[in-house]
Formats: structure tokens, sequence, C-alpha cells
């Protein structure tokens, strides 16, 4: 028999969704993940995840982009290929400043997208699991977990609880697929 | 709702203020010896430098309500207030158009050109005495009616929660914001880059627009985070303070691009006629043009590039206070070098007539405050600016 993993509960409205998660967290369910087709204000607080670090990437990325920017600028002025423009210093740093900044921007950007990427595990040549095709149209998911409890009664529990608060659908996800893939 | 008590406790502070301001306006007068140059030039810089920071209150009321956005109505009263300081910008421009007429002073060198300076001959078209006050007067007033019309029909919105004063205060945005966009340019031009006659910037009315709305958001931020700490505006939280530090963020970058725009062109153009500008600021006031530089892009976009800072109401206050003090010496770079010249100090005159300016900004903008409600309870967007919140 195969071994029961989570449980898909589907929900039509937003503010159903929230109402829901408020009970089940009340009820000590486990939430292992929220699935909605745009931003569902108040969810990052209610699931209680902590502040993305991602400003931070752009942050170093940005730093990185500005010293390579300046310091190749500065490298090929005055080492390198040292030419008089104008009768302006080799070390004209205003003319450096537009460079730099434009550098500053392209790092902060790619490197902002490849941590996003990385991080949520999208983009060229990953393999993202699809729950359901209509999260990205008109439906709201709630995988519910059982914190490890995967006898019958416990599993029956909580499909109660999630009809309770108004699930149009439940689904439960077995270990039959994971074995498939691999 | 609550309204603002406007007691000793905020009277007796700023009446020290004006006094100074007093002192300071008779020692410039009487007790030295430049023929009150540094009056007029330090009269000038703070009467534009103020009515610059109350007109960005209504730029922030216009820009606001053009954008239908709901969260700055629990705080719109204070630019509001802000707003009301800007007929005594008139008067103050006044009187130094009197002093024009009457040559008084001599900060417009446009008025008497030398023999045989042809640029100013034919600039003599625009710049001659008659034209400038009409120009002047033009602005001012305009600034002062649409802002008035937006107050009145704000305050009538308190006492009737029909929505017509609410869709008048739209109209006046609307007016506002193509009067300002052609105006704020051409006082810029008028009020500053007219006191180097032959010198031009294309992008100078930018520039001076950009620092209006720090200042402009700093002096809103100052207000709110005292009335705050006074026991005003109980509902005022976090999120409202870190959207005003993201303009305060925001418009001091855009300023420093401005900056560095005109100066790299300048720089790189190297034109005589262009350069002169720069030449007279870095040869006798080289240490205050690389303060300005350093303090106003450089405290703002490190001190407040993380969202925690914009979320500490110290941390913002400091910043503010700060590029206060900054675009204060932005305008002093503006004015003091082609007025004041070889005069131009920072002394008693030039702090103690600051603070008179700023002491009577806040009695009137405390003033008004305490006239009506801090709320603008029956505006529609009201509740949403209660439960607003901002998550980056």
């Amino acid at each position: 028999m195969a071994a029961p993993r989570y449980i898909k509960a589907y929900y039509d409205d937003d503010e159903k969704l929230i109402g829901s998660l408020k009970i089940l967290k009340e009820k000590g369910v486990e939430i292992l993940d929220v699935l909605t087709p745009f931003p569902v204000h108040g969810l990052d607080k209610l699931l209680g995840y902590r502040r993305s670090w991602i400003s931070r990437v752009g942050f170093i990325g940005g730093a990185i982009g500005a010293a390579c920017g300046l310091g190749f600028q500065a490298w090929v002025f005055v080492k390198e290929y040292p030419l008089n423009i104008g009768g302006k210093p080799f070390f004209a740093l205003p003319s450096f400043i537009p460079v730099t900044f434009e550098m500053t921007v392209l790092f902060a950007a790619i490197a902002m997208v490849f941590a996003f990427l990385m991080r949520s595990k999208i983009g060229p040549g990953a393999n993202p699991v699809i729950h359901d095709e209509k999260i990205t149209d008109d439906r709201f998911v709630i995988l519910v977990g059982f914190k490890g409890d995967i006898s019958e009664s416990n599993i029956n529990g909580v499909k109660g609880t999630l009809k309770d608060t108004g699930a149009l659908g439940i689904t439960l996800k077995e270990d039959i697929e994971l074995s498939k893939n691999y | 709702m609550d309204t603002f008590n406007f007691n000793n406790r905020f009277k007796i502070p700023l009446l020290i203020l004006m006094l100074t301001g007093l002192a300071s306006i008779i020692v410039s007068l009487f007790f030295t010896h430049d023929h009150g140059i540094r009056f007029w030039a330090n009269f000038h810089m703070n009467t534009v430098y103020i009515t610059f920071i109350s007109l960005a209150g209504m730029v922030f009321l216009a820009i606001h309500s053009l954008g239908t956005s709901g969260w700055q109505t629990s705080i719109q009263r204070i630019p509001e207030a802000m707003t009301t300081f800007l007929p005594a910008g008139l008067v103050f421009m006044m009187i130094i158009l009197i002093g024009m007429w009457f040559n008084l002073h001599h900060i417009f060198h446009w008025i008497h050109p030398e023999e045989g300076d042809k640029v100013l001959e034919l600039k003599k078209a625009y710049l001659n005495v008659p034209f400038f006050s009409i120009r002047s007067l033009i602005y001012l007033g305009g600034w002062i009616l649409l802002a008035r019309w937006w107050r009145i029909n704000s305050l009538r919105q308190d006492n009737d929660p029909d929505l017509k004063y609410f869709r008048k205060t739209n109209i006046a945005s609307g007016v506002f914001i193509v009067f300002f966009a052609i105006t704020s340019s051409m006082a810029a031009w008028d009020w500053l880059m007219s006191l180097d006659p032959h010198w031009f910037s294309t992008l100078f009315g930018w520039y001076v627009f950009s620092g209006l709305l720090v200042s402009g958001t700093a002096v809103i931020i100052l207000l709110v985070v005292i009335l705050h700490a006074t026991g005003y505006l109980p509902h005022i939280n976090k999120e409202h303070l870190h959207d005003l530090g993201k303009y305060l963020f925001a418009f001091s970058v855009l300023w420093a691009y401005l900056w560095f725009s005109q100066y790299m062109l300048i720089w790189y153009g190297n034109l005589p006629e262009e350069t002169a500008y720069f030449v007279e600021r870095l040869k006798g006031f080289n240490t205050l043009f690389l303060i300005n530089v350093g303090v106003n892009f450089v405290v703002p976009f490190l001190g407040l590039m993380t969202r925690n800072s914009k979320r500490i109401p110290i941390v913002l206050m400091l910043v503010s206070l700060v590029v206060l003090a900054g675009h204060w010496i932005d305008f002093y770079l503006l004015v003091m070098p082609d007025t004041a010249g070889e005069a131009a100090t920072i002394g008693f005159v030039e702090v103690g007539m600051t603070l008179g300016f700023l002491g009577l900004f806040l009695w009137i903008v405390f003033r008004a405050l305490a006239r009506a409600n801090l709320v603008p309870a029956n505006h529609p967007y009201f509740k949403e600016s209660l439960e607003y919140h901002t998550n980056y």
C-alpha cells in the first residue's frame, strides 16, 4: 500500500482560504504550502514566512557590479590604454559614474533573478511539480501534512477539518507517484 | 475627532526662533558693513527655500489626489497646513520686489547690466523688473489660489459627507499639477538661475524641483513624528512612516541624479560660459560643495536603504534633519556665490535668519493645524489609510 504524503484542499475564494487557514492553524494542522493564482494579502504573515533575503542578494550584486565597473574603467583608462581625451585627467571620475551606475543595476538585477530562480526551483532545466493547473487560473490550494502520523484516523480527522472549513475538493496524495518518477 | 492644541509648549520655542530671526535681521542691517548685501541675499534665499517647502505640501497633496491613493489621508492635514505659509511667502517676495523697484539691493545683476554686455541686452526682453514682478506674482498667486481652493474643499468635507467636495479637490489637483509643471521651472529660472544671468542650464528647473520634493518630504516626516510623539495622530503607524521614508529615499536619489547630470555635462563639455558656475563654487565654496553632495546623497541613500531603517521613527527623523540641513546648504550654494560673493560666510546672520523663517513657518503651520480636525474623517479613503499595510 502506498504511503499517504499530503492532502490537497481546493478553494475558490481568497477570503475563504484565509479563513480556513486560520482555523487550521488553531487546530494545529501542519500546513506544507499554499498555492494561489495571485498574491493574497496577509498570507505571508499567516504562514509565518520570514522576510525574503533577495534584497541582500541585490545589494551584494550591486556592490560587486559597482566595483567591477569602476575598477575596469580605472584599469583601462589609467593603466592599460591611457588616452588624452579633451585634456581631461586619465582618472576622470565623473565620466566613469554612468557606466558604474549601469553595471550596479545590471549586476543587482541579474543576481536577484538567478537567486530567485534557484531558490524557487524554477527556470530552465527545472522539473516543476504542478499540483493542479487550475491554481494558475481561479483555484487556491492548501497542501496539508500529517506531522508524520499517517494512521487512518489522523488522516480522516484532517479531512474532516478541511471539509468543515469549506474546501471544494480534497485529494489525498500518495507515495506511488514519487516511485514512478525515480 | 481630536484637534491640535497650539499651546505654549509649542509657542514659546517658536517665539524664541522668530526673535532670533529678528535679531539677525537687525544685526545684518545695522551692524555689518556690507551695505545690506548679506541681509538681502539671506532674505531672498530663505524666502525661496521656505516657500518651496510649503509648496511641496501642495505637490504632495496633488500627486496623491490624482493618483487616487488612500494611505496619505490620515496625515494629509499636515501638507495642507504647510501650504498656508504660501501667502507669507508672497509677502516676503513682495519685499524683494519692492527692493528691486527702488534699487534697495543689487542681488539681481541683470537690473543694471554693464555697458556693452550683449548677452544681457538680448535677455532684457525677459529679464526686466516689470515682467519679473508680474511673473513672480502670477506664480505665487496661482499657487496660493489653488492651495486655498484645495484646503477649503477639504475642510468643508469634514462637516458634510457629500463627495462633491472631494471631487473638487481632485479638480484643483489636476489644475495645480499642470500649473506647477510650468511655474516650478520658471520660478527656478527667475528666482535662482537669474542670479547669475550669463549662465544657463536646461535641467536647472528639475534640479530645484527635486530639491523641493526632498525638503518638503523631510518636513512632512518631521511634523508627523513630532505630532505622533506628542500624542496626536494615534493611528499613524510604521506603515505610513515607511512610505514617507521611501519618498525621502527616492527623491534624494532623484536629486543626486539631476545634480550629477548637470555637473557631468558641464564638466565634460567644458565650455567657459557653462563652467563659470562651477568654477565659482569650487574656488570659494569647495568644502560646502562637497558636503552638499555627500550629505544630500550618501546619508539618505545608505541611511534609508534597508527596510527597517525606514520604519524606525528616530532614524527617519535624524535623516530628515540631516537632509533639511543639507538642502539648506544646497540653497546656500545656489544663492550666495552670485549675490554675496566674497562677503558670504555662515555666521549668526545666516543661521539666525533661517531659524527665524523656520519659526514663522512652523507657527503658521501649527496655527493652521489647530484650526481644523487633525484627520479628514469624511474623506472617502480615510478608512483605507487606517488599515494600510505595506510590505516592501
